[in-house]
C-alpha cells in the first residue's frame, strides 16, 4: 500500500470517526470500538485527534464548576443585585442549606440570595448559586413555594443542567479550533475560551435550558422540598399562580420565554406527584416567619 | 381641664381600635377565586363521591388544599356547597376580587385568605387592573435576554453573597424551629401520557 493511499484512507477513517465521535454524547462514548475498526489506519494520528476531542468533552470537575459558577453569578449579579436585609438573606440561606442537605451534592458551597428584580424568576449557576427576585417572592403564599422554587433550582445544579449546557454552547462557537479542554483552558484563563463560555453561559440564561431538563427539575425538586418536610406541592401552587398572569405579562417575559408553557408544567408535575401525599403543611411549625421574610422582602405588609 | 385630653385619647384609641378591627374583617373576607379549565366533578371527599358536575368557566371560591384537591364553594343554584375538585382543573387567581361570590364560609385566616389579602392587588397589579400595591405598574417591565446577554461581573455583589453561606448547623436549627424533619421520598418517574390530566 502506498504511502499516499495510506493517508487518504486514514483520513477518509477519520474523518467518520470524527462525525461519530460529534454526534454522540460524553456519556455514551466508547472509543475502543471505533478504534478496533481503524486499525490499518494511522492509528497514533487519529487517537490524538479523538483524545482532543475526549478532553472538549469530558465531565467538568467540581472545582471547575464552582469556578464558572461564581463567574456566571457575578455576572447575573451584575444585572440583579441582591437585597440589601442581611436578615432575609439569612433566612433564604438557612432555607437553601436545608434543602441541599436533602441532595445527593450536599457539601458543594452553596450560596443562595434574594436578589432585586421586578422580573418573576429563579437562577442557579453551577456549583451551588441560587438567585430568587424579590418579584417573585411577592407572588409567594407560603415558605413551601419558596421551597419549591429554591428546590427546582438546586436540582438544576445537582444534575449539573447548566455545565452541560454551557459547555455545549462553549464547544460550538470553538469547534473550528478544536481546543484540547475547554474546562481546562477556561480555568485557566485563555481568554478565547473564556469569552467563548461566558456567553455561552449568559446565552443559556438568555434562552433557556433544554425544556426536559425544566420538567426533570419540576420533578426533582418536589422530591427535594419533599425530602426536606415541605408540602411538595408548594411549586406547583406557584406554577398555578404564574398561569394566571396575563400572557403579555412584562415581568413574567423571560420566565415564559425560558420555560415549557406553565400549563403543560403543571399537568406534568400533578401527574408525577401523584404519589406524593401526606399531611405535608402541618409539618411547618412557624408559617409566619415566612411571612415576616416575604414583609422585608417586598416592602408589603 | 385632665378630663379632656383623657377624653380624646379614649376617643383615638377607639377609633384605631375599630379601623384596626375593620382592616381585620375586610382582609379576612377576601378569599381566592378560580376558574375552571374544564368540566369537573365536585366531590365530597378528595376521591370520593361525585356529588355535582361543574362546567367549565365556572368560577369557584378555594377555600383550602388537600394533596392535589382543593376546597371549593361552588355557585349556582345550591350556592355555598362546598366540594373538592382536583387542583388541576382549576386555573387560581382567574377572578380574584369577584363581585357577588359568597365568602360567608371563608376561614378568617387560612393560608389562602392570609395570601390574598396580601396579593390579590399585586395579581391585579400586574394584570393592569389595580395600583393600590406598592409595584405600581407604570415604568416596571421585566429582565430582558439582551440585558442577560451584555451584564457586567459584579465583583462586590458576587463577594457580598459569598458572605452569605449558611452552615449545615444553621439550616439544621433552622428545620427544627420550623417543624421539618427529613423524610425518605422515593423519585419521581416521568408521567406517561396517559397520566395527564
Amino acid at each position: 500500500m502506498s504511502p499516499r493511499l495510506t493517508l487518504a484512507r486514514a483520513l477518509r477513517v477519520a474523518t467518520l470517526l470524527l462525525a461519530g465521535l460529534l454526534a454522540m454524547p460524553a456519556a455514551a462514548f466508547d472509543f475502543g470500538n471505533l478504534i478496533d475498526k481503524v486499525k490499518e489506519a494511522d492509528v497514533s494520528r487519529i487517537v490524538d485527534v479523538g483524545k482532543r476531542l475526549v478532553d472538549a468533552t469530558r465531565e467538568m470537575s467540581e472545582v471547575e464548576e464552582v469556578q464558572l459558577g461564581g463567574d456566571l453569578a457575578g455576572r447575573l449579579l451584575g444585572a440583579m443585585p441582591p437585597l440589601a436585609d442581611p436578615q432575609a438573606q439569612t433566612y433564604v440561606n438557612r432555607l437553601g442549606r436545608w434543602l441541599t442537605l436533602q441532595t445527593s451534592r450536599p457539601d458543594l458551597p452553596w450560596h443562595f440570595a434574594i436578589v432585586q428584580s421586578d422580573s418573576l424568576g429563579a437562577f442557579a449557576t453551577p456549583g451551588g448559586y441560587v438567585f430568587v427576585t424579590t418579584g417573585l417572592v411577592a407572588l409567594m403564599r407560603d415558605e413551601s413555594e419558596l421551597a419549591g422554587v429554591l428546590a427546582h433550582e438546586i436540582s438544576h445544579v445537582v444534575e449539573r443542567h447548566h455545565v452541560h449546557a454551557v459547555m455545549s454552547k462553549a464547544r460550538a462557537g470553538l469547534a473550528r479550533d478544536v481546543v484540547a479542554d475547554i474546562a481546562a483552558d477556561y480555568t485557566k484563563g485563555n481568554p478565547m475560551v473564556t469569552q467563548a463560555v461566558l456567553e455561552g453561559g449568559m446565552n443559556v440564561y438568555a434562552s433557556g435550558l433544554d425544556q426536559e431538563d425544566e420538567f426533570a427539575a419540576d420533578r426533582a425538586g418536589a422530591v427535594i422540598a419533599a425530602r426536606a418536610g415541605y408540602d411538595p406541592f408548594g411549586l406547583l401552587m406557584l406554577l398555578n399562580t404564574l398561569d394566571a398572569l396575563d400572557p403579555a405579562e412584562p415581568r413574567a417575559a423571560l420566565l415564559f420565554a425560558t420555560h415549557p408553557d406553565t400549563r403543560e408544567r403543571i399537568e406534568q408535575l400533578a401527574a408525577a406527584s401523584a404519589t406524593l401525599d401526606g399531611d405535608y403543611a402541618s409539618l411547618l411549625a412557624d408559617p409566619a416567619r415566612f411571612e415576616r421574610a416575604r414583609a422585608a422582602i417586598t416592602g408589603m405588609p | 381641664m385632665p378630663r379632656f385630653p383623657s377624653l380624646i385619647l379614649l376617643t383615638l384609641l377607639g377609633a384605631l381600635l375599630a379601623a384596626g378591627i375593620s382592616a381585620a374583617l375586610a382582609g379576612a373576607s377576601v378569599a381566592e377565586y378560580g376558574t375552571l379549565l374544564r368540566d369537573s366533578a365536585l366531590v365530597a371527599n378528595p376521591g370520593g363521591a361525585e356529588m355535582r358536575r361543574l362546567a367549565a368557566g365556572t368560577t369557584v371560591e378555594v377555600h383550602g388544599r388537600q394533596d392535589l384537591w382543593l376546597l371549593v364553594t361552588a355557585p349556582g343554584a345550591d350556592a355555598g356547597t362546598r366540594g373538592w375538585t382536583r387542583l388541576t382543573a382549576v386555573r387560581l387567581g382567574g377572578a380574584a376580587g369577584a363581585a357577588g361570590a359568597s365568602t360567608a364560609n371563608a376561614p378568617s385566616e387560612s393560608g389562602f385568605a392570609r395570601f390574598s389579602r396580601s396579593i390579590t392587588g399585586l395579581l391585579g397589579g400586574l394584570r393592569g387592573r389595580e395600583t393600590r400595591t406598592a409595584h405600581a405598574t407604570i415604568g416596571i417591565r421585566g429582565l430582558t435576554p439582551t440585558e442577560l446577554r451584555t451584564a457586567h461581573h459584579d465583583a462586590a455583589a458576587l463577594a457580598t453573597v459569598a458572605g452569605l453561606r449558611a452552615s449545615r448547623e444553621e439550616a439544621e436549627l433552622f428545620a427544627s424551629a420550623g417543624g421539618l424533619e427529613a423524610r425518605v421520598v422515593g423519585e419521581l418517574a416521568v408521567p406517561a401520557v396517559g397520566d395527564l390530566r
